[in-house]
Parts: C-alpha cells; sequence; structure tokens
C-alpha cells in the first residue's frame, strides 16, 4: 500500500506502523466520580468495519507524525489523511458545536 | 539434426553445449533449453506427476505444464525449471524429474496402468486407516512417487538482491502493443519501465511471419527497440516477469539477472523489484488451449502457436510428420509457416466445416475431430471420428486463445466471458491500469495499435505528457476465427491438466461427488493447482464442467487468480537478507573494547551486549560471573547500559507529561533527581521501567529497558500528538548520542573522582542518592551523571558523548587499576539484580500489573495517568492476586529452574494446583546459593512457607522456601553509602 | 588531572570507491531544534533573523550563503540543522537555544556520503523512495527505511547524497550501501 503522507507525498506502507481504530484518540479523562464504564468501553470495544474506516498509522520511519488514514478496508482505497492533531481538534470543535 | 538452413533469431556462430540426462548435445546462442532439446530430436522430457506418463514439450513460454527439468548440479541445482523459458548457456546440465530408473523406462509408469483407481478423492479415501500410517508410511511414500524435482538440501550458494524502482508508466510485456506503448511513452518524455519475461522483447513478433508498416516484424521489432534504447526516460527490462500487481500500483517483479550461470558470477541472480508505478499499461498477450481428445498428453502434441514459434524463431524442425487440429484460423497458419519452411504437413484437421481453406498444397478434414492418439514415448498416429488414422510424430494443436488477464485479476477482479472470441477478457481492471492488445481479448493487429494508440493518448495525457509525433502502424490482414467448445465430452483418457494429471474423468468424479463449484472443483481434483497454475488448461477444465453441469460456461465461473504469475524462487524473496544482512546489528560504544578483551556476546534486541568477560584460567561462565559479581560488590566495576532507550522530554508541560504516562507521580521531582517509573498499558498491564531524571524545570531524561526502547518512543508520541495535542512537550530519542557506564561498587565514588574535573563535587552531601546532574570529565568532557543503582551497591551511571567512549574505555581503566576496576557483562547485571528484587523484562512480561510487581502503592490515585484507573478494577487489585517475592531452595545444594511452576507442599503438580511460576533465577555468589524471583499468589502474605517448585519438563521436584524479593542489602544502606 | 580522552568516528573515517560509486564518512554536528508550542508562528521569521536565511518547508532543506550549515524540516514541530565541525556555530546555536529547545545529537548519527555515476542505482537496491530529479530535488531531506534501518537522506546535489543513520548500527548501514554498490557492479 501506499499512504499519500499531507507533506512528505506518497509513501510505502513499509514506513509506518499501524496502531487501529481512530476512536482511540478519543481516550476518556479520569474525573471524580470516575466512570469505569467509559473507560472499560474506550479500551475494548472498537469498530471494526468492512468498508470505511479511519486508522491511525504512526510514520516512523518519516516524520514520527501520527496520522489519520481514512481508508476502505475492502478495496485498500485511502480516500484521506490528516495529521492526528488537526483531525483531533476538528473533532473536538465538531463535538462542542453539537 | 532437426534444425532448418537458415531460418530463426539464433546465432549460428555461437554454439552452447550442453547435456541432458548425462547426453552431450549442442544448441545455438538465442535458444531456450526447450528449442535446443527439440533440435536434437528431443520431444520426451518427463514424466508426469501422478501416472509418471511419458511427457514431452508442450509450449514455448512460460505457461508450460510438462517441461520441468532440474537445471544444475550439487549446491547450484534448482527443481522445476521450465525448459521452455530458460535461455541456453554453455555447459548447461540439465536433468529429467521425476521417474525412477530411466526416463524411457520409469519404473512407475505402473501408476498409469492402476489410474482407474487413482482418480480424483483416491487419496483422501484410500489412505483413511489406520490413521497412524498416514504419517510414516502412506505420505512419504506418496510424495516419492508423486514429485517434482529435488533440492540439494545444501545451503544455495547464489545471492539474490530486492530494489525498488519508480516510474509513470509500467508497461508489462514487449510484443506489438507493448512496443508500441512503449515508444509512445518514450517519446512523450514520461518515465517508463517495460518489462517482458522473454530474453528477446518482441513478443509474438519473434515467432511470427508479419508485415508492419512495409516491414517484416521482426525487423520492426529491432528498429523500435533500438529507439527506446536512446531514450534516457526509458528502462528496458528482458528476463524480468511481473509476477504480482498489488495495491496502489505496485507491482512484483523478478528479474534473472545472470540465468543459471550460478557458478560463474559473484553478482546476484536474480533481482526482486518493487515497482511504483503511477499508471501500466498490460501487454501480456494470450496463450493458447489445447483441445480435448483421447490421450492427448503424449510428447509430440504440443500448442500449434509453439510449433510455429520454435520453427521461425529457433528454426526447428517440430517432426518428420506434422500434423494440425484447430477449430480455429490460427491453426492454418501454423500449416502456412511450417509448410512455406519445408516441413512435411500430413494433414490439417479443423473441427469447423463451414470454413474456405486458406491454403494450397496440403490434406485436410473440415468437421472432423481427433478422438485418440497412439504412440509409446511419442506420438506416432492419431485417429479421427471418422475412423481415419494418420501417422504422425508431431501433432500441433489450437484450441483457441486465452488472453493472459492474471495482473488484472490480482486485486480480485473477475474475468467476464467474451462469446465473440470463446474467451475469458479482463473484467474489473485495477484502478490505473490499461489492458492492450491480445490481452484484452483482440486479436486482430491493426485493430490492436488503433485501440492502444488511442488508450496510451489518454494515459499520457493523463500523466502530465503530450504524445509527440505520430505513430501509424499497420499490419497484414490476420482473421481469427474460433469455433465453441464443444457440445459433447470427449473419450476415453483426456487430460485437462496435464501437471497435475488431472483428466476429464477427474471432473466428473468430483462433479458426481457435489464438488460442482470452480473453487472446489479446484481443490479436490487439483486442476490448476500445479506449479503453472492452470495456464493451459484453467480454461478447458471450465468447459468440461459447464458441459457436465449444464450451464453457460460464464455462470461457471473461474477460480480466484493470486500472484506469483510464475514461479518465484523463495531466495528472491529472501534477498540478500541471510548471513549478515538477516537484520542490522547495533553495538555498544565499547564493543571493539570488549572485544579485544575475549567478551562472550550475547543479543538483546538488536543489540549485541558484553555477557561475561572470561579470564584466563576460567573454564566456565559461572567462574567468570561469579568474580565480576564479587569484585564489583568488593571494590568497583563497570558495565556499559547504553543499550537502555534514553529519551530526552522537553517542554513547558514535560511534568505534566510525565506525571500523564507513568503511573506513579513525577510532578513534584525536583531540579537535579532522579525517580524510578513505572510505565503502564491503560488496560493495567506494566509496561516498562526505568528511570527519569530531571535537568531542568522543562527538560527530562528518560530511560526505557533495551528492548522497549523503540515501543516506548512510540508510545509516548502517540500519548503527545493524540491524547494530549495541546501540551508543549518534545521528544527525541538520545540513546545513541549518549555512551552510557554503569559504575558500580563502593569504590565507584572513589574511582569517578579521579576522573571528574575539579568543579564537580560528588560527595555523599552534595551528590546523594538519586541525584543527577551535568559534570565534566577528563578535562573538560561534558558528561552527565545519574547517582542511581540496580546492583544495590553505590553506584553511578555515566553518560558521555559517543564519540568519546573508546577512548573513555582505555583510560578509565588505566585510572582504576588501584581499585581493582573490573568490566562485567550483562550476566553479572542479572545476578546482581536479583540479588536486590529488581524486576526486569522476565517479571514485566505483558501479563503482570504494578500490584503484582508489588509497585501497587506506587500508582497514583488522585490525577489521571496511563492505566492507574484500570487498575483498580476487582481481578487486578482484589485478594489473593499473584505477588512478587524470592525463592530460596531449603537444600543449598539444589538450583532453581526459571519457568518452574509453584505448587503447595503435598499436591500433586496440576493445572488447579498451580500457584504461579519462577521468573528468574541466579547463583548469588554472595548467598552462595541458587535464589529466584517469581509470582506466587498472595506472596508477600506467605514469607517463609515452603512450596515445590516444579520443573513440568523434566518433572523435578525442589523445595523452596518463600522469602522477600531483597535478598541482599534488603534496607538498601550501601547505595545511599 | 591531566589525561584527556580523544574521539573516534562510528566508520573510522572510511573512504571507499566501488565501481562508480564513492563512499565517504561524514560527520556534521547535527543540532536537533524543537518549536515550542506557540512558537510555530513566529519559527520562519526568527529563524531567518538568527541563520539569515530560508526556512525549508518538511522534507526539504536549505543551506546558509556558504554552504557552512544546512537546516532541515523534519517534522511539523522539530527542525536537525548541521554544520561541519570547528565551523563558528556556537554563537547561532547560543541565540537559538533563547525560544528553542536545542538538543545535540551529533553523536547519534553516521553519516555517509554517496556519489558518483551510479550512486542512484545503488540506491534503488535498499532505499524505496523515488530519488529521480522530478521528485526529489537538489536538498530534499527525508527520512526513509532502507534494510530495517532509519535513513536521513539528503540529496546535495546530483549523484550526490548524504545519508544519516542510527551510530550504533553504523557497520550494518555501512554493508547494507556496499553489498548495493557490489551488486550493482
Amino acid at each position: 500500500m501506499i499512504i499519500p503522507h499531507p507533506y512528505l507525498g506518497p509513501r510505502d506502507a513499509c514506513e509506518f506502523v499501524y496502531k487501529g481504530d481512530a476512536e482511540l484518540v478519543f481516550r476518556p479523562e479520569r474525573v471524580e466520580p470516575v466512570d469505569y464504564d467509559a473507560f472499560h468501553d474506550y479500551l475494548y470495544l472498537r469498530q471494526n468495519p468492512a468498508g470505511i474506516h479511519k486508522e491511525l498509522w504512526y510514520h516512523e520511519y518519516g516524520d514520527r507524525s501520527w496520522l489519520v488514514v481514512t481508508r476502505n478496508t475492502q478495496t485498500h482505497e485511502i480516500l484521506k489523511v490528516e495529521f492526528a492533531s488537526n483531525y483531533i481538534s476538528k473533532q473536538k470543535n465538531r463535538k462542542s458545536n453539537v | 539434426m532437426f534444425r532448418l538452413e537458415s531460418r530463426g533469431l539464433i546465432n549460428r556462430e555461437k554454439r552452447l553445449n550442453f547435456s541432458f540426462n548425462g547426453k552431450k548435445l549442442y544448441g545455438y546462442d538465442g535458444d531456450t533449453l526447450a528449442s535446443a532439446l527439440l533440435a536434437n530430436g528431443n520431444h520426451l522430457v518427463g514424466r508426469s506427476f501422478k501416472y509418471h506418463r511419458p511427457r514431452g514439450i508442450f509450449s514455448s513460454g512460460s505457461e508450460e505444464p510438462s517441461a520441468l527439468v532440474q537445471v544444475g548440479l550439487g549446491a547450484n541445482t534448482e527443481p522445476n525449471i521450465r525448459a521452455t523459458t530458460i535461455q541456453l548457456f554453455d555447459d548447461l546440465v540439465a536433468n529429467s524429474q521425476n521417474h525412477f530408473g530411466p526416463l524411457e523406462w520409469d519404473f512407475m509408469r505402473v501408476n498409469d496402468f492402476l489410474s482407474p483407481f487413482l482418480s480424483a478423492g483416491f487419496y483422501y479415501k484410500t489412505f483413511m486407516w489406520p490413521k497412524s500410517f498416514w504419517e510414516k508410511i502412506y505420505e512419504p511414500i506418496i510424495r516419492k512417487a508423486a514429485g517434482l524435482g529435488r533440492l540439494s538440501g545444501e545451503p544455495d550458494p547464489s545471492t539474490y538482491d530486492k530494489g525498488f524502482l519508480h516510474c509513470d508508466l509500467l508497461i508489462i510485456g514487449a510484443g506489438p502493443s507493448g512496443l508500441q506503448s512503449a515508444l509512445m511513452a518514450a517519446r512523450s518524455g514520461a518515465k517508463v519501465i517495460v518489462a517482458d519475461e522473454d530474453f528477446l522483447l518482441g513478443g509474438s513478433l519473434n515467432g511470427d511471419h508479419t508485415q508492419i508498416n512495409n516491414d517484416t516484424g521482426v525487423n520492426w521489432v529491432k528498429k523500435t527497440i533500438e529507439e527506446l534504447m536512446s531514450f534516457k526516460n526509458v528502462r528496458l527490462m528482458p528476463k524480468t516477469t511481473i509476477y504480482g500487481a498489488f495495491d496502489h500500483g505496485i507491482f512484483g517483479a523478478l528479474e534473472i539477472k545472470t540465468n543459471l550461470e550460478r557458478v560463474k558470477s559473484d553478482k546476484p541472480r536474480q533481482v526482486l523489484w518493487r515497482i511504483y508505478a503511477k499508471q501500466s499499461v498490460l501487454c501480456s498477450g494470450s496463450s493458447e488451449r489445447s483441445l480435448l481428445f483421447g490421450n492427448n498428453d503424449r510428447p509430440g502434441i504440443m500448442l500449434s502457436r509453439s510449433v510455429r514459434q520454435y520453427c521461425n524463431r529457433w528454426g526447428i524442425i517440430p517432426g518428420k510428420k506434422i500434423s494440425i487440429y484447430t477449430n480455429n484460423d490460427d491453426g492454418w497458419i501454423t500449416a502456412k509457416d511450417l509448410k512455406e519452411a519445408g516441413c512435411n504437413v500430413v494433414m490439417v484437421i479443423d473441427e469447423r466445416s463451414d470454413i474456405v481453406v486458406p491454403i494450397k498444397n496440403v490434406d485436410y478434414r473440415l468437421g472432423k475431430k481427433v478422438m485418440d492418439t497412439k504412440g509409446s514415448l511419442r506420438i506416432s498416429s492419431l485417429r479421427l471420428d471418422d475412423g481415419t488414422t494418420v501417422e504422425t510424430d508431431c501433432l500441433a494443436v489450437s484450441g483457441g486463445f486465452n488472453p493472459n488477464v492474471h495482473l488484472t485479476c490480482h486485486e480480485r477482479g473477475r474475468p467476464q466471458w467474451q462469446e465473440k472470441n470463446h474467451c475469458f477478457i479482463p473484467g474489473k481492471i485495477p484502478k490505473g491500469m490499461e489492458v492492450v492488445g491480445a490481452a484484452s481479448g483482440a486479436f486482430d493487429l491493426n485493430n490492436i495499435f488503433d485501440e492502444t494508440s488511442l488508450k496510451m493518448k489518454k494515459i499520457l495525457s493523463y500523466l502530465g505528457y503530450k504524445h509527440q509525433g505520430k505513430i501509424k502502424l499497420t499490419a497484414a490482414q490476420k482473421p481469427y476465427n474460433v469455433a465453441p467448445f464443444s457440445k459433447s465430452l470427449a473419450k476415453g483418457k483426456v487430460w485437462v491438466d496435464l501437471q497435475n494429471d488431472v483428466t476429464i474423468k477427474d471432473i466428473k468424479i468430483a462433479v458426481q461427488e457435489g464438488f460442482h463449484s470452480v473453487e472446489l472443483l479446484k481443490r479436490y481434483t487439483t486442476l490448476g493447482m500445479a506449479t503453472d497454475q492452470g495456464k493451459t488448461s484453467n480454461v478447458l477444465g471450465l468447459s468440461v464442467l459447464s458441459l457436465l453441469k449444464n450451464e453457460p460456461i460464464e455462470k461457471v465461473g473461474t477460480t480466484i487468480y493470486r500472484p506469483p504469475f510464475t514461479p518465484v524462487p523463495i531466495g528472491a524473496f529472501a534477498g540478500r537478507s541471510r548471513g549478515k544482512h538477516f537484520k542490522p546489528v547495533r553495538l555498544t560504544p565499547s564493543h571493539q573494547w570488549a572485544e579485544q578483551r575475549n567478551a562472550v556476546f550475547v543479543e538483546t534486541g538488536n543489540w549485541l551486549r558484553a555477557q561475561w568477560f572470561p579470564l584466563e584460567g576460567e573454564l566456565t561462565w559461572r567462574e567468570s560471573v561469579d568474580r565480576e559479581v564479587l569484585q564489583t560488590r568488593e571494590s568497583v566495576g563497570i558495565c556499559d547500559v547504553t543499550t537502555l532507550g534514553k529519551i530526552d522530554i522537553k517542554g513547558r508541560d514535560a511534568g505534566a507529561f510525565l506525571n500523564f504516562v507513568y503511573a506513579n507521580n513525577f510532578g513534584k521531582l525536583a531540579v537535579g533527581k532522579v525517580r524510578y517509573g513505572l510505565m503502564l498499558r491503560d488496560d493495567g498491564i506494566a509496561f516498562d521501567d526505568g528511570t527519569t531524571a530531571r535537568f531542568a524545570e522543562d527538560h527530562f531524561v528518560m530511560t526505557t529497558t533495551t528492548t522497549n526502547a523503540v515501543t516506548v518512543f512510540r508510545h509516548l508520541e502517540f500519548c503527545r500528538q493524540c491524547l494530549k495535542p495541546t501540551w508543549d512537550v518534545h521528544l527525541l530519542s538520545t540513546t545513541d548520542h549518549w555512551a552510557q557506564f554503569a559504575i558500580a561498587g563502593p569504590n565507584s565514588r572513589a574511582l569517578l573522582s579521579e576522573i571528574i574535573d575539579s568543579k564537580s563535587d560528588i560527595s555523599n552531601a552534595s551528590f546523594p542518592f538519586m541525584a543527577c546532574g551535568k559534570v565534566s570529565i577528563f578535562n573538560g568532557i561534558e558528561a552527565r551523571l545519574f547517582r542511581i543503582s540496580f546492583s544495590g551497591e553505590l553506584a553511578y551511571e555515566l553518560a558521555l558523548p559517543r564519540r568519546y567512549a573508546s577512548s573513555f574505555m582505555e583510560h578509565i581503566f588505566e585510572t582504576g587499576k588501584k581499585f581493582n576496576l573490573i568490566p562485567y557483562g550483562t550476566e553479572a547485571l542479572g545476578v546482581m539484580r536479583i540479588e536486590k528484587g529488581h524486576a526486569a523484562g522476565n517479571e514485566l512480561n505483558g501479563q503482570t500489573t504494578a500490584n503484582n510487581l508489588g509497585l501497587g502503592k506506587m500508582v497514583s490515585k488522585l490525577n489521571d495517568c496511563i492505566g492507574n484507573t484500570m487498575s483498580e478494577r476487582e481481578k487486578i487489585d482484589g485478594e489473593g492476586i499473584l505477588k512478587l517475592v524470592g525463592f530460596a531452595p531449603t537444600n543449598k545444594m539444589q538450583t532453581l529452574v526459571a519457568g518452574s511452576h509453584f505448587i503447595p507442599k503435598g499436591k500433586p503438580a496440576k493445572l488447579q494446583n498451580d500457584e504461579g511460576w519462577m521468573s528468574s533465577v541466579a547463583f548469588s555468589p554472595m548467598l552462595n546459593k541458587s535464589i529466584g524471583l517469581g509470582f506466587i499468589k498472595a506472596g508477600d502474605q506467605r514469607y517463609g512457607e515452603k512450596v515445590d517448585s516444579v520443573n513440568p519438563l523434566n518433572k523435578e521436584v525442589i523445595e523452596v522456601e518463600i522469602t522477600s524479593p531483597h535478598f541482599f542489602d534488603p534496607e538498601g544502606d550501601r547505595l545511599r553509602g | 588531572m591531566d589525561k584527556k580522552i580523544s574521539p573516534t568516528t562510528p566508520l573510522s573515517g572510511l573512504h571507499s570507491v566501488i565501481g562508480n560509486v564513492t563512499l565517504k564518512e561524514v560527520n556534521p554536528e547535527i543540532f536537533c531544534i524543537s518549536i515550542p508550542k506557540k512558537m510555530d508562528k513566529k519559527v520562519t521569521s526568527e529563524f531567518k533573523r538568527i541563520l539569515k536565511f530560508d526556512v525549508p518547508i518538511i522534507g526539504q532543506s536549505s543551506l546558509n550563503k556558504n554552504s557552512t550549515i544546512r537546516l532541515i524540516k523534519n517534522s511539523l514541530d522539530q527542525f536537525f540543522i548541521l554544520f561541519e565541525r570547528n565551523s563558528e556555530v556556537a554563537g547561532v546555536i547560543k541565540s537559538l537555544e533563547k525560544d528553542f529547545y536545542i538538543t545535540e545529537q551529533s553523536d547519534a548519527w553516521v553519516g555517509i556520503e554517496i556519489f558518483g555515476k551510479s550512486s542512484h542505482n545503488c540506491l534503488e537496491r535498499i532505499c524505496p523512495l523515488d530519488l529521480s530529479a522530478e521528485s526529489f530535488g537538489v536538498n530534499t531531506a527525508v527520512r526513509t527505511l532502507m534494510e530495517h534501518l532509519n535513513v536521513l537522506i539528503i540529496k546535495t546535489a546530483e549523484d550526490s547524497f548524504l545519508l544519516l543513520s542510527a551510530s550504533s548500527s553504523a557497520n550494518s548501514f555501512l554493508s547494507a550501501v556496499e553489498t548495493s554498490a557490489q551488486n550493482i557492479v
């Protein structure tokens, strides 16, 4: 596979390390009273769709950025690649607007 | 000789000697092994897989199912080489495969007479009982009888390599459409790679008499290649097979560099390329298929176009009495060319009756079928359905052409049926690929040229290049009409798959027994599963299945095409990754120094570390290790600990970040201090540990364990970028910048004082236990000093720029002479940490929690950090959980074994009585006995209790006493001294 | 204390010629510059003020007038600055230290300069990147993976590259490059 890095252009997947579902960036915070269920869900409940999926990839042999890659798991088509930090701020804005 | 006087693209000036089954023969430069064998009248080249039937050369290309030979001798030998693709070279040694005794008189041919019993599913049904016989008796015998070539059993002396290529356009196949595409792309300036499996570019044009633009096809090829070679933006790659099409325009290619002249070259014999292509054009042409009739597998029965190519390209006389059996117009072209070359064509048989016979002076039969053939080691006659018998020693068969659609299917594409030419053509094509020429189901050259031109213009403009000049190619008209598959099943022993010995009868049985989906049929009968992957057999098999199921062939469908297109040697996949190239080796800064002192090294991850330093006279490793421990604890020792991961953490929020990633509190760590840190995963399992030092308000230096250095860095980057993206934190691995040495033992401070420049004060008062700071050593070299101890001694870790490490080692040992300074290795390091009860990799094994490790109290309850919340789960925090404790044998003479399990006294050693396991053991020279660390239920409340330590491998049982894990200096007086 | 310790380099000053490829060990001083949050908007102007040359974009590098200092942008918030040993840049580093996080990295790396007509063909065997002029211009500087090793590759001129890899695996890295050069001869 080739992952088009937002700045560095097309890069072979061998330069990257895969982590999984991009929802992992939304880790619950521990505040009293502690919501153990939220942590449980964060850790163990993931999406694993056959189709379009947002995933975390780390450009370990590159600029060391964590990327959110939108990929079709059936065709391997890559629809979007963005820095995790950008993705997070966009998602948080969206959530706070709701 | 069976060679024509003048025809062919071979260099008759250059004779090449070779041998086949010990017989000395010769051919010419430009021959393949197959053409050279045919030139010597040799059709019989092997025995079939299952029935050991005589088999000959069937085709002239990579689709060859039968002519598999063993090439080379000794360690250089290579099995299953297709004689049709290997370029002849001087002193080539080839041998036939799969026979016992001589090829002409194979003892296993008895299988042929037994064939009624050996059909599909025979093995599954027969060798069921007794069960134990399968592995030891049946399977070895069957494997021996049903086989291909043999491996040498020796290491492969050849070298292989890999590489990466990039292009705008990859052209797969250098036949007419491929060369035309290449020419258009080359002239436009696009970066082009042209790959073809043949050593001679030109594809079918080299074997046909074609006219292109009033020139012969062969001349047009020559001129085109000359022009292509003049372009800098073109890379021509003959002998290169594109074996797979992968995601996003990545192709796998195998380039044969030195053919099989292995012994003569130290350069890589084959190179496996990964080609990144923005666009690709598949010009892979077509493969001919056979027709189905009785005993259609005898040597001398060949594909019609191949017979023509042997005659035209290699000047071969394929037989003295050649017959042709066709269902399409192409068979007649073979007849015409053979006749022109002066060969004796005894008869052309065409299944079609309503055709205009295109050539004169030839005996022919229209609307007739071949029913059966005779001959022992080669065809001698054939019989038609009207009873006519024709004597023949070479039967050229054409059942039509299958476009080579394989690469269009590697991304799960399925071919479609084309009714007009009765063949499968590409269906859904991978993104970025175009298919032209015969591969797309077009068989008329003029059409092909026109269509290629159109498609190439589109591709070039998509790539941002402009098509330059005019390329108008016209060729002589060549009609192609083909009859549909026969509506009745052929009778007798009719081969569908020549390589795996699958006959019509096998397919019938499979269907009878319910294996009638194509995928099941394939697996039950092994149709198309041989090394040729059914290139000549699959579509024939589908036609039979379609008849048996009474379903149109497009409904029957095809099996899935997968890479590789043709076999790729495992050696090529391994590339250069063997021996010292298998993986990189990381050396410590003192490696050379240690090597000179005969250190024994151990691999830890990619690192090589000194394990111990044997002195003369020391006979066992224990002697050396015991001495290193005793001498260090007595005076002072030095150990290279550079391999521990070092991560520089800077930023305004660095303190908060450490507080978050470590389970224990780091917020209040003072500048100039070091603290032990335990890192958990978010599920509460211990991930890594180490020390972190604070050099400034916004600057920390973290150490990780050697093996986790990379994963911890990755994890911290995840925490930084994904979990705390607004924090000001910066990470940098400095592992390789700093050489770091542990200097341990009661004299360590005295030794350091000798090398530290006077301005740095390291007295106990100003530099106490867990202090850190910048110091200068050896007259102005800036270094970092940490007062930390893994050994339990008064100890320091000194970090200095790597460039000085070698010189530092020389000097410090010079200085250390008066203290009896010794180097110690990882083994002594391990012994001392077990004596001190420190957890290490064996204890942080991905199953243990802070509580298990006895570090539960450290875990923060107040702030949010990775792992603390889930650490509070009942199963992790509850009563009776495993605790890390010490173990000592009640009989001091006994030696503990790591991995042993603990069983309460008086209970049998069974899983339900298992209470935990021994994780680390060592012989403690200080206590003069074997000691161990391990996990046992509620261990911290059971000090003094005796349990059995059971080694299930040798059933040894050692009685051990549960103790504190801190065997040596439990109060820690030494390290604070 | 009157003793002095002396420096060594990972490849002991390698200089070898294999066919049309020349390999030479180089040992630039390397410092890492991390950009604090909130400084990211001012980086360009500050760098320009202190370094007096243009700041590159990610994956590129730029040089000062005398080509003695090279600035590489590694990632969104990190730069490497490379200069020849003994050149007078201590002052520059000091000025940068005021607003940026500076960490010395020199000894973490081994530097191999590879040049000559076949250097491109040599790298083809280990480097997954497209090094052709169109997509990898002079001064391009990116990290990638070669034979399991992290490598920072900088194109210094046509047919000339500076390869930086971890100093601890210097020998393995050299042998990967040498083997490639030998395999293409």
